[in-house]
């Protein structure tokens, strides 16, 4: 009787833990193994330690399966294309079944643009909420070494983030 | 070696596993680039440090593999930066301003550097000079674009702990090179003009560790600006007397003949490993100013008494080449094993495996040392390795890249 109350305690406090650590996974589903994408993977896991969530950005490739149940948040990592959606990653949104917790993050490649948008949930996104922003990258910029402002290709990369991170923290 | 190894391999790989650890995304040529920029970055820093006229590892790596190690090390710095820097604009990414200033000074860098080997005279110093300023200038850009490029962000705090490491080493190094931490003051105390073999003695304020067969680099101010020299040690005195026997060729050269006694230098070293350990038997060549060494060793040996057998084959234009302090009789008298062969151009005679053989007559068992310009040095190598001497039992230390 008292094996079994042990037992059984020890279960649930290791699924309550096992719960708790698995909760903080945010995997981000990618198309190909660029630079972008293992640029943004690792800003990514940068700007959520920067910001003390304790969340673990788990890089996933599209085509292997995610653990939706464990999972604090999706992100689909939508770039290498100017515009729309990669088809590959089109395939596993499409195939989502926990929307409600996937976000679709576009870096457009070929685009200057600095302009950092959220858009709601429509074809184009694929029924998911998205944040879209341009892929290129110039680093901080000199200034930013010696107090200065940083570039505003930083500035671009930091938003989004941002916007990511806020958008996460209101996921169920 | 082992250091070389460390430096060189070992440490930057775990720089780059560091990197990349963790990582997703990372396509195979992604991880190349990543390991070409790092570990051209540690290449850069070893470079300095190892190349630098440090005579505390004189022991551990010798100056002339330094040098020639440096050179080899540099050509992989340039493929691994030429790598770096073609991915990065295949790809299309950004190059910033600091990252271009970088690589037009590295290549600057090189493109000097290959000038420089075919240089003599003031053109070798200048190239020297600029090399060196070309050098703090990589150096400076280097900390700035990895900074930029936010390496020092994305590594652990081992990681970082290692660059600072490289970066703070190498650093000093130059730094103390070229403020001369390790130059000694000295002061003329006999000049003696043979021909133009030059002798002169200089009485060090501070002990200087070296000894015969080593040589030490040698400025004087008044004499031709910042430059230094090197020149062989024909004799240590005790701690504080050295003697350098040197070849008026340039400017430089004929400059420090008319130094006057008391006449106020420096020098630093020992460099060169030109000294024979307990070998069995010894066999030294020589010809023109590459007998400097092997008369220092020998006359080193003979305070020593060594018994052992001895060959000197020395080829001269004729006896008033030998520096004046040097009495080749009495070292005959002072070493009873050694035996003197004279190559007199008068005689007509060259280093061949015939002369070897009948003067040494059983060749193997003797270890060689060899001091001589390259050109009689590949005629004596071709004449020992047709005498099945290994190349194990050949000693000689190669500063030219030729």
């Amino acid at each position: 009787m008292v094996t079994q109350i042990v037992k059984t305690f020890g279960l649930l406090a290791f699924l309550a833990v096992a719960s708790m650590a698995a909760s903080n996974n945010v995997y981000v589903v990618y198309n190909g193994n660029t630079g972008t994408n293992s640029d943004a993977l690792e800003f990514i896991q940068s700007r959520f330690d920067e910001a003390n969530t304790g969340w673990k950005a788990v890089g996933v490739p599209v085509g292997k399966p995610v653990d939706f149940a464990n999972a604090k948040a999706v992100v689909v990592l939508n770039s290498g294309v100017p515009r729309g959606v990669d088809r590959k990653l089109a395939e596993f949104v499409n195939a989502d079944p926990a929307k409600s917790k996937t976000v679709m993050v576009s870096l457009w490649s070929g685009n200057a643009d600095v302009k950092v948008q959220s858009v709601s949930p429509s074809a184009a996104t694929l029924g998911l909420d998205g944040i879209t922003a341009a892929s290129v990258w110039k680093g901080k910029g000199l200034g930013a070494m010696f107090g200065g402002k940083v570039s505003s290709e930083y500035a671009m990369h930091q938003e989004w983030s941002r916007r990511l991170i806020e958008w996460i923290r209101k996921a169920k | 070696m082992l250091a070389l190894l460390l430096l060189y391999i070992v440490v930057p790989l775990v720089q780059v596993a560091l990197l990349v650890q963790g990582r997703s995304a990372l396509s195979p040529l992604l991880v190349v680039n990543y390991a070409a920029s790092v570990l051209a970055l540690h290449w850069i820093l070893a470079n300095i440090f190892v190349t630098a006229k440090i005579p505390w590892f004189q022991k551990a790596l010798p100056y002339d593999r330094r040098v020639r190690f440096h050179a080899m090390a540099s050509m992989g710095v340039l493929l691994a930066l030429v790598f770096h820097a073609g991915f990065k604009i295949l790809a299309g990414k950004h190059i910033d301003a600091i990252s271009w200033i970088l690589l037009a000074a590295i290549l600057l860098l090189f493109a000097g550097a290959m000038l420089w080997r075919k240089k003599t005279g003031k053109g070798y110093d200048r190239s020297k000079q600029l090399h060196k300023a070309l050098l703090l200038l990589v150096v400076l850009l280097v900390f700035l674009h990895v900074a930029q490029a936010e390496y020092l962000e994305k590594i652990p705090a081992s990681s970082l702990l290692i660059f600072l490491a490289y970066y703070l080493v190498a650093l000093f190094a130059y730094v103390a090179t070229l403020f001369g931490a390790f130059r000694k003051s000295a002061e003329v105390v006999s000049i003696q003009v043979r021909q133009d073999i030059l002798e002169v003695e200089l009485r060090l304020k501070r002990p200087l560790r070296c000894q015969a067969g080593q040589f030490v680099y040698l400025r004087a101010p008044g004499v031709r600006g910042r430059e230094e020299h090197p020149f062989s040690i024909l004799s240590v005195l005790g701690d504080s007397t050295l003697r350098l026997a040197i070849r008026m060729l340039g400017d430089f050269t004929r400059s420090l003949a008319k130094l006057p006694i008391g006449a106020q230098v420096s020098v630093h070293g020992g460099y060169g490993a030109f000294n024979p350990g307990s070998e069995n038997a010894l066999c030294f060549v020589a010809s023109g100013i590459g007998m400097v060494p092997v008369l220092g060793v020998l006359q080193d040996l003979a305070k020593k008494a060594d018994q052992r057998q001895m060959f000197l084959f020395l080829a001269i234009k004729d006896e008033s080449e030998v520096p004046a302090s040097v009495d080749l009789a009495a070292l005959q008298r002072a070493l009873p094993g050694l035996n003197v062969v004279l190559l007199r151009k008068a005689d007509g005679l060259r280093f061949s495996a015939k002369l070897f053989a009948e003067k040494m007559g059983e060749v193997a068992k003797f270890r060689y040392y060899l001091c001589s310009s390259p050109g009689v040095r590949k005629q004596v190598l071709h004449a020992l390795h047709s005498l099945h001497v290994p190349k194990q039992a050949i000693f000689y230390e190669e500063f030219s890249l030729h």
